[in-house]
């Protein structure tokens, strides 16, 4: 059962986006929740890390880079996303400081099916090293739709310390979205807790630069 | 669906978790504990009535760490090798002396002095391990165990904690690491510049906890989203797209359990957990060959360890037992009710030994620790069901050439269970019509001693 409720994170997004309107900043401020835990072992327990893909793009600025046989190429160019091709790539020429640029340049990476097996050979293990390897993309799926997904998907990860956080959204989205978000994003993470609700010290949300707000 | 019920039990104390137990043919089960004031080693006896029957010497370690460092993963190299992989490195132990206090026999550090994460070893004396991300490097690093020299490593393919790493079962140059970067690397580790030894990355999407080589060049991967897809080796020559991988999605739900304990995949098990709703461990039979589960033939071990995280399993097909070790400390011994048969359900993978060390250790040698507790003809039987992979090499010509014998002595064994399994069914029958109609669920519930 979840510990919170719609209303309940509805006021406290509320206050949030009004201090956020406040005092307007000069980028997209996102919205994150931070979960801080409660008996739960980083050591000995199990590794607390991953993904939730959310029904919202949280950060929209994120770029994206196609790696594109030629119909993902065409795709992409009318999706308006960048694309390189094969020969793009063997352009590189395996070159660790051109590859690692590329990385720099771009949040992540899709890649045609066919494509994407002569990756590592054509790239070697630099984007890997950036936390960057593309995701498939078949020519069945619509490319539109994989990137967004791609975009949608928010990372977690607990480290030494009893606390990680997430994005969730950000502060021009409709409040019904951010809360929905939320509530999506705060369920599935307790439920992977090994001791759900037991394991949960407490959920706080906060703009990028805003005061925090507690709602468990 | 079978059920199993606790036999017997040993407690490790307040606050430890039993984070593993690996068969060592010729000894025991060796349970790695951590506690509060370091990890430590253990053995158990094969033989369920001996853990039964045994006082407090077993709780007796036979190896502990120095305070607060931790042992992150324990395998079985040979019948009488342990490796150990923690903060303090790689460590190799020899039970034959190990046992009456000796020291590591052998011990790999790496520069970066990264704690390592997962290890896994091979029949051709290689082992490998998995670090920790330090700064920019989470590496993959393989020895040499009679040259004790570090044969590759490989530190830029990961950007993060790798945290499963394994050996293709038949293939020994061929590796994979599986991170929480959502990768699942696999390399060709005869070749040692890292530009080139990456042969395929998989991208799971979320955090890897398991990977495995399954047959036909297939790849199992489970992320810590309790996600689990099959993928296919891929040709990089090949223009053709590669078959799609086969996902399971999110398993808790179709599954009904709250996490993956772990892939027996050498017994054809995965290993299912609920710890909150209902306590509860399953034994889900998975077909390697097929990517198939058979949710209908599960084996469910009731009560499991309460609320607590079940975190290891091994299947004891010659005694007929299932071992578990969890989070409250605990290593308990399950039996079937109608003793014999439920084991044997699945079609284990036979000709791949495990490289995580959980194959079961089927060995003639190990028939030592059995005692009178299990029926003389049983044994005899059960005894030849051997894998002969998992031996030492020194030994592989030597069973080689009992192969021939096993397979003939594998298929009477198999006919003398499903007599036997024929004539309980018969029994337990008579027996149900004439009681009370007992909800069997209750009686199966039954807590442990």
């Amino acid at each position: 059962m979840s510990k919170i409720t719609v209303a309940g994170v509805r006021t406290n997004v509320q206050q949030l986006l009004e201090q956020s309107e406040k005092k307007k900043r000069n980028f997209l401020e996102t919205i994150e929740l931070q979960v801080g835990l409660k008996n739960y072992d980083p050591q000995r327990d199990k590794r607390f890390s991953g993904t939730i893909k959310l029904p919202q793009v949280p950060r929209p600025n994120m770029t994206i880079c196609v790696f594109g046989d030629a119909v993902d190429c065409d795709r992409a160019k009318s999706a308006g996303v960048d694309a390189m091709s094969v020969d793009d790539l063997k352009k590189l020429n395996k070159n660790k400081k051109l590859i690692k640029k590329l990385a720099k340049k771009y949040n992540a990476f899709v890649a045609s099916e066919v494509l994407i097996k002569q990756v590592p050979r054509l790239l070697g293990p630099q984007l890997s090293k950036a936390g960057k390897f593309p995701t498939p993309v078949s020519h069945n799926e619509d490319l539109s739709a994989k990137i967004n997904e791609v975009k949608s998907t928010v990372k977690f990860q607990l480290k030494k310390v009893l606390c990680l956080a997430v994005a969730v959204g950000n502060v021009e989205m409709e409040e019904d979205a951010i809360v929905s978000q939320i509530m999506l994003a705060s369920n599935f993470l307790v439920s992977l807790l090994k001791k759900h609700w037991q394991n949960v010290g407490s959920l706080v949300i906060k703009s990028s630069m805003g005061p925090p707000f507690r709602i468990y | 669906m079978s059920i199993v019920q606790a036999f017997a039990q040993q407690s490790f104390g307040d606050g430890a978790y039993v984070v593993d137990i690996v068969p060592v043919i010729s000894h025991g089960i060796v349970a790695s504990v951590t506690d509060n004031s370091g990890a430590s080693l253990h053995l158990l006896p094969f033989d369920p009535m001996a853990l039964k029957t045994s006082s407090g010497n077993l709780l007796k370690p036979f190896v502990k760490t120095a305070n607060s460092s931790n042992i992150n993963a324990i395998t079985s190299v040979n019948e009488n090798v342990v490796a150990i992989c923690g903060d303090q490195g790689l460590k190799l132990y020899d039970l034959r002396t190990s046992l009456s206090g000796g020291a590591a026999v052998h011990q790999f550090t790496i520069e970066s002095n990264a704690e390592m994460l997962c290890l896994a070893s091979n029949q051709d004396n290689k082992i490998a391990v998995g670090t920790q991300l330090v700064s920019a490097d989470a590496g993959v690093v393989l020895w040499d165990i009679r040259t004790a020299k570090q044969s590759v490593a490989y530190i830029d393919s990961h950007s993060d904690d790798v945290t499963d790493i394994s050996f293709h079962p038949h293939d020994n140059t061929a590796l994979l690491s599986g991170s929480v970067d959502g990768l699942v690397n696999i390399y060709n580790t005869a070749i040692a510049d890292e530009d080139e030894a990456v042969f395929q990355v998989i991208n799971h999407g979320a955090s890897i906890h398991k990977a495995r080589f399954l047959p036909d060049n297939r790849i199992l991967a489970l992320s810590h989203m309790e996600t689990m897809s099959i993928y296919t080796l891929a040709n990089p020559d090949s223009e053709e797209p590669d078959v799609k991988p086969l996902e399971f999605g999110d398993i808790r739900q179709s599954w009904d359990c709250d996490y993956i304990a772990d892939l027996l995949l050498s017994d054809g098990y995965i290993g299912a957990g609920s710890n909150s709703e209902k306590h509860e461990f399953k034994l889900i039979p998975f077909n390697s060959n097929s990517g198939q589960v058979d949710l209908s033939n599960v084996i469910t071990l009731g009560g499991a360890h309460g609320e607590e995280v079940v975190r290891a399993i091994h299947i004891n097909h010659q005694a007929q037992c299932v071992y578990t070790g969890g989070e409250d400390g605990i290593v308990r011994v399950w039996r079937p009710q109608d003793s014999g048969n439920s084991l044997a359900a699945a079609e284990p993978w036979q000709n791949v030994s495990d490289q995580a060390g959980e194959a079961m250790a089927v060995d003639d040698e190990s028939e030592k620790s059995g005692d009178s507790a299990t029926k003389g003809g049983e044994w005899e039987q059960v005894e030849t069901k051997h894998k002969h992979k998992h031996k030492h090499k020194s030994k592989d010509k030597h069973s080689k050439s009992k192969e021939k014998d096993e397979d003939e002595a594998r298929k009477l064994e198999k006919k003398a269970r499903k007599e036997k399994k024929r004539a309980k069914e018969e029994a337990k029958s008579k027996k149900e019509s004439s009681k009370h109609s007992k909800d069997r669920k209750e009686q199966a519930r039954y807590q442990p001693y």
